[in-house]
């Protein structure tokens, strides 16, 4: 294929992922349309909402319980207009899917397939249900799909090419998904044994822990600076796996609401199974490049990676209680799919037409593990995708008191750990103090506090047990509080007004 | 039985080179002066020496070389054979093989060398010159060629030559006034008799010829008056501002400093990634080097520093040898400084073959390493040059591989950078460390520079120059202590292009904490000298560099000079800020600062870490790997040298601090493998300090 045609591939590529990124944004905006709101999503925009809101913006006070990186990729979105209402978690998830689908056309475009051959695999791989949800729920999904898929590419390149690229990236990829994703220490580790798959022959028998030190330092680099600023902020090395809040923690806290976690939580061997089988179920495609590359030795240890690394980490996450449904995981094979694909051969018309058959069944059992296995985020996504019309949750009127608070703006004391909802129903955290200002923390160490407006959550409700304002002021919520009146009752909970 | 040959008066008479009466004239004249009736037309002046030994070339040829040494007995019959069948290979004159292979002794080979011509030989150690026939503006020519004007008699001027062919003739005749004629010599007397004649005269070229013809580049002046000011006028505003605005200016010193320090890492970043690049690591590939013709190779001068290193050249004597290059192509100076005289008397002692030529460089000041290279560029027959150290052990390819480099490169690349690594890998920490360091530096750094069009610091040796080139840049500068580093950015600014080369350099990895300071105070010192000299004028800098030389060479030479001397206070801040959780420096460090400030503390650090593991790693030093973790420690003694090296350029800004070799216990070899990274050394040389 000579330069230009390399070059017309490209506009071609714009062209398709330009016609994605409107398909999965109009999806999007379809879930949100339709009541889908994601917690995630949610408490990571307050994030960004009380930090960007401040007067002192201080990276320190996104708090290091949550890895950084897709908060920063939400930063430019708080300055755009019309954005401020929980939508960018989802844009940026959508342009991270995007950017995927991006690298996957750019690394085919050597690959000698008409422009509506490559539209329908795209196709193809983005119907799938695992893909769809990472792309559309505004979490952190679509970013580790982008890293997965560069994980994959660099672990290929360095069995077909020992070429010391694949080693650079593969080490600065396994550090970034520390920053990425919480449960990047999972995929880390699962990929160890698979070193001994992917590295060459040569250096597992010369020096095979030199493959590790090359691969799990900056990893390793990244943890430690991570624990050294939770040190340098928190006064706690340990402080992002002790606290409580801590997305780190996964589904450890409240494992009780996940069936996944009660079932299976600490058993690493036992999850394997259904770890394997919820794989194969989803991803039956992943049968046909074990197949195909049987043949072909180096390119079968990829796909056998490909296969086996997922559903390690899946069982070691679920083994430390985070992994709170497998999807979580088998997400990304999504994204190694996409990788696959581009180091297959396509030209033959036999081969082109067996991948898309197996991408049908993919389809067909992506659909069927996710909406028979969906857990409560998951159904409401389901529930909102099938255009059943959701009432937008607000059980404990969060939404409803941020609505009010836009429109009250006093400067007003509220605890964003607990009121995250608040915060972002309010669309920005102008004239409000935050647990993590001067100005709250002063006034948590009074009797009675010198602000204008406390937002308090009711004691008993699970909001409250977390809220600070609350545990501090244990009567406040009940009782008021000399020199407070009461001017907003929700459900949940009220505002107290100084006279 | 062999056919008289016409007389010589009838020869030329026939070509028409002299008339009839011209002859008879002549012959009178022959009778009167009992002369050779050439001298005697000679003399007349009406005709040149090449046109009278290009029309009598039968007349002057007696027989072949290769049979008359045969004849004489210096030479069997076995090895003429294999000199006939090597000169095919190589496309040189047998004389100049057998030379190279030392067969024959070079005083006995002119000799017959002489008979071959029917021109006497002159020994002239013993029967010198007459000096006022020297001119020393034709130093160059006499040199290029090997000739020189010897004695005159009979109205002929006596020309010296190791070699009569037209070339030598035209050139001699062009450079040397009235009629001509030839007596035989050794290449080495006219070498050994140029230098000593000519003393003066390379001394005074080798020191200031940059500086005479180019000032501007010259290390001569540490700080010109306009730096001194700029200088002054910075610090000022600095003290000023310090006075009135304390933490303000601390603020901006901060920022800059970290801002500087987070480009440096960046740019280190991308070298690291595009110096990685699999293409340089084959850039010449082994079937380019089988390729290449023999006789299409260029002669090469491989030019050898030394200074008190006696030990050494043996094992460096037998390394050259070990190149896979016609030796007859080789043209390799062994530079001693007139002082050093027990590595004379070992180079005598060692009597080595034909190719190695050695040059004594007469005591002057500056006595550095460029110094001598230059004074013995003037005696450089090869258009193609190189420099190794005394303790060097290149690949035995490298040579073919650079001339395969030269011919796939652009016509502007002037000097292509072997890369340097070490055989003494294994022997403590420091090597170990250096020896990162320098694949680092070698694998992934200058492969990037060149392909970035940043200019390329040369390495201390194994840098291959077109020699024309060099001369047209008055060659090193002898007052920069790292005149490599100084020369490829003056390259860079000349539109030259410096490339990079897959073949390595083995050297001997400093192995002693003092020595190693030592050496790395005056390549620290050196790389300022250089950074001062080139932002002399720093428009016309940008101008000559654009954007991306430019800001390279900031961040990358300034860069690495910067980097080592903030760190300690750096260090030292952090730490007591550690110790004692201070709120002191709290106003020096807003928000913004202190992200960056620990993005270069911890991204940083690690990153050096990564990146000296990576070196090992590319080079397939595995065991090296685990001491990439020791790299700070590293930094301190960097650090340590950087700041003899600033205490250096102010009081003594010239001084060649010289690095003591021989100190490893390990064999110089260019076979560096598994064994060698587990201590398995071989035999060693003793173990020597000077």
């Amino acid at each position: 294929m000579d330069a230009r045609q390399i070059q017309l591939r490209g506009r071609e590529n714009v062209l398709i992922v330009i016609m994605a990124v409107m398909a999965l944004g109009a999806l999007a905006a379809w879930l949100l349309a339709h009541g889908f709101m994601f917690d995630d999503a949610m408490v990571r925009w307050s994030k960004v909402l009380g930090v960007l809101g401040s007067e002192h913006i201080r990276l320190e006070n996104l708090s290091l319980l949550y890895p950084h990186l897709p908060l920063y990729a939400m930063v430019p979105f708080y300055y755009l207009p019309g954005m401020k209402f929980a939508g960018a978690p989802y844009l940026v998830s959508v342009l991270f899917a995007a950017i995927l689908i991006w690298l996957f056309l750019h690394h085919m475009r050597a690959q000698p397939i008409s422009i509506f051959k490559r539209m329908l695999l795209m196709v193809l791989l983005v119907a799938h249900p695992a893909f769809l949800w990472g792309a559309t729920n505004g979490s952190q999904l679509a970013m580790s799909m982008v890293m997965f898929y560069l994980l994959y590419h660099a672990c290929q390149s360095m069995i077909a090419e020992h070429d010391i690229h694949a080693y650079i990236s593969l080490a600065l990829i396994l550090a970034m998904f520390f920053f990425i994703d919480g449960s990047a220490v999972f995929i880390f580790v699962a990929l160890l044994p698979m070193l001994a798959v992917v590295a060459p022959r040569r250096l597992m028998m010369v020096s095979p822990l030199s493959i590790y030190f090359i691969l799990s330092v900056p990893f390793l680099m990244a943890v430690f600076s991570w624990a050294w600023l939770n040190w340098l902020f928190a006064s706690d090395f340990f402080h992002f796996i002790h606290d409580p809040h801590s997305s780190y923690l996964g589904g450890y806290m409240t494992l009780f609401n996940y069936p996944w976690l009660v079932h299976y939580g600490g058993h690493f061997f036992a999850t394997l199974l259904p770890a394997l089988g919820y794989a194969l179920a989803a991803y039956p495609a992943v049968f046909y490049f074990l197949f195909a590359t049987w043949q072909d030795q180096s390119r079968f240890r990829a796909s056998f990676v490909l296969f086996v690394h997922p559903v390690l980490a899946i069982a070691l996450a679920t083994d430390q209680f985070y992994l709170r449904h497998p999807i979580e995981i088998l997400v990304l094979i999504s994204a190694s799919i996409f990788a696959e694909l581009t180091f297959i051969d396509l030209s033959h018309t036999r081969s082109y037409w067996r991948v898309v058959a197996m991408l049908v069944i993919s389809l067909a059992g992506g659909w069927w593990v996710f909406t028979s296995t969906a857990n409560p985020a998951m159904q409401q996504w389901l529930q909102a995708f099938r255009a059943d019309r959701v009432l937008i949750a607000d059980q404990d009127g969060a939404l409803r008191l941020g609505r009010w608070l836009a429109t009250h703006r006093l400067p007003t004391m509220i605890d964003e750990n607990s009121a995250y909802k608040v915060l972002v129903a309010r669309g920005d955290a102008k004239g409000l103090y935050l647990s993590y200002t001067d100005r709250f923390k002063l006034a948590l160490g009074r009797a009675i506090p010198d602000i204008d407006q406390i937002v308090v959550a009711d004691p008993t409700s699970p909001a409250g047990k977390l809220d600070h304002i609350s545990i501090h002021y244990p009567n406040l919520y009940a009782h008021g509080m000399p020199g407070f009146r009461l001017v907003y009752s929700g459900v949940t909970w009220r505002v107290y007004r100084r006279l | 039985m062999s056919q008289a040959l016409p007389r010589i008066g009838d020869v030329l008479v026939d070509h028409g080179l002299i008339t009839e009466s011209q002859l008879q004239e002549a012959l009178k004249l022959q009778r009167e002066r009992g002369q050779r009736i050439g001298e005697v037309i000679l003399a007349q002046g009406w005709i040149t020496a090449s046109e009278f030994y290009s029309a009598l070339t039968d007349h002057f040829r007696k027989g072949r070389i290769g049979d008359l040494l045969v004849e004489r007995g210096l030479l069997s019959e076995e090895r003429l054979m294999e000199a006939l069948q090597l000169q095919r290979e190589w496309g040189t004159r047998v004389g100049d093989i057998i030379l190279a292979k030392g067969w024959v002794r070079p005083f006995l080979f002119y000799q017959v060398m002489a008979t071959h011509f029917d021109k006497p030989f002159v020994n002239l150690i013993d029967e010198p010159p007459d000096e006022g026939l020297l001119d020393e503006n034709h130093y160059d020519a006499y040199l290029e060629q090997l000739f020189l004007p010897w004695r005159k008699e009979h109205g002929l001027t006596k020309v010296a030559v190791a070699d009569l062919d037209g070339e030598i003739m035209v050139a001699a005749e062009q450079v040397i006034d009235g009629p001509i004629d030839f007596v035989v010599t050794s290449k080495f007397d006219i070498v050994w008799t140029l230098q000593k004649y000519g003393d003066a005269f390379f001394s005074e070229k080798s020191v200031h010829e940059l500086r005479k013809r180019q000032p501007e580049y010259s290390a001569s002046t540490v700080f010109t008056v306009p730096q001194l000011i700029f200088a002054f006028v910075v610090m000022s505003i600095t003290l000023l501002a310090m006075a009135f605005e304390p933490v303000n200016t601390l603020i901006v010193i901060n920022a800059f400093i970290s801002v500087f320090l987070l480009f440096n890492f960046g740019l280190r970043a991308l070298l690291t990634w595009v110096g990685g690049d699999k293409r340089f690591d084959n850039y010449v590939t082994d079937e380019e080097v089988a390729n290449l013709k023999a006789a299409d190779l260029p002669t090469y001068t491989v030019l050898v520093p030394m200074y008190k290193e006696a030990e050494t050249l043996p094992h460096l004597a037998q390394a050259l040898r070990n190149l896979d290059y016609p030796m007859s192509k080789l043209d390799i100076k062994i530079i001693l400084e007139e002082d050093d005289e027990e590595t004379i008397e070992t180079a005598k002692s060692l009597a080595l073959e034909g190719m190695f030529e050695i040059i004594r460089v007469p005591p002057s000041l500056p006595k550095t390493k460029p110094k001598a290279c230059n004074y013995a560029l003037n005696f450089a027959r090869g258009e193609l040059a190189t420099i190794y150290d005394g303790e060097d052990a290149p690949e035995a390819d490298q040579l073919k591989k650079v001339v395969a480099a030269f011919r796939k490169s652009s016509p502007n690349t002037a000097v292509i950078q072997a890369r340097l690594n070490y055989f003494n890998v294994s022997e403590n920490w420091l090597t170990r460390m250096f020896t990162m360091e320098y694949s680092l530096w070698f694998d992934f750094y200058l492969p990037a520079l060149d392909a970035l069009k940043i200019p390329i610091p040369l390495g201390g040796t194994s840098n291959h120059f077109k020699t024309k080139v060099l001369r047209e840049l008055q060659g090193w500068d002898p007052y920069n202590v790292t005149e490599d580093c100084d020369l490829g950015v003056r390259l860079t600014q000349r539109n030259y292009r410096v490339g990079v080369v897959n073949s390595t350099t083995y050297e001997e990895a400093n192995n002693e904490v003092h020595n190693w300071i030592r050496q790395r105070s005056r390549w620290l010192k050196g790389y300022m000298q250089t950074y001062l000299v080139h932002m002399r004028r720093p428009l016309h800098f940008y101008k000559t560099l654009g954007h991306v030389g430019f800001w390279g060479f900031q961040f990358f030479i300034g860069g690495t000079i910067l980097s080592v001397l903030l760190m300690p206070f750096l260090i030292a801040i952090f730490i007591v800020w550690l110790i004692t959780q201070t709120t002191v420096f709290n106003a020096i460090y807003p928000a913004s600062l202190l992200y960056i400030n620990l993005i270069n503390l911890l991204v940083g650090n690690a990153f050096l870490i990564q990146l000296f593991m990576l070196s090992g790693f590319k080079r397939h030093y595995y065991k090296l790997m685990p001491w990439a973790l020791t790299v700070p420690g590293y930094w301190f003694l960097m650090s340590w040298a950087a700041f003899k090296g600033l205490w250096q350029l102010i009081f003594n800004p010239f001084y060649w601090e010289k690095t003591n070799h021989g100190l490893t216990t390990y064999q110089v070899t260019s076979e560096v493998d598994e064994h060698s990274l587990s201590g398995e050394q071989g035999s060693a040389p003793e173990a020597k300090g000077s």
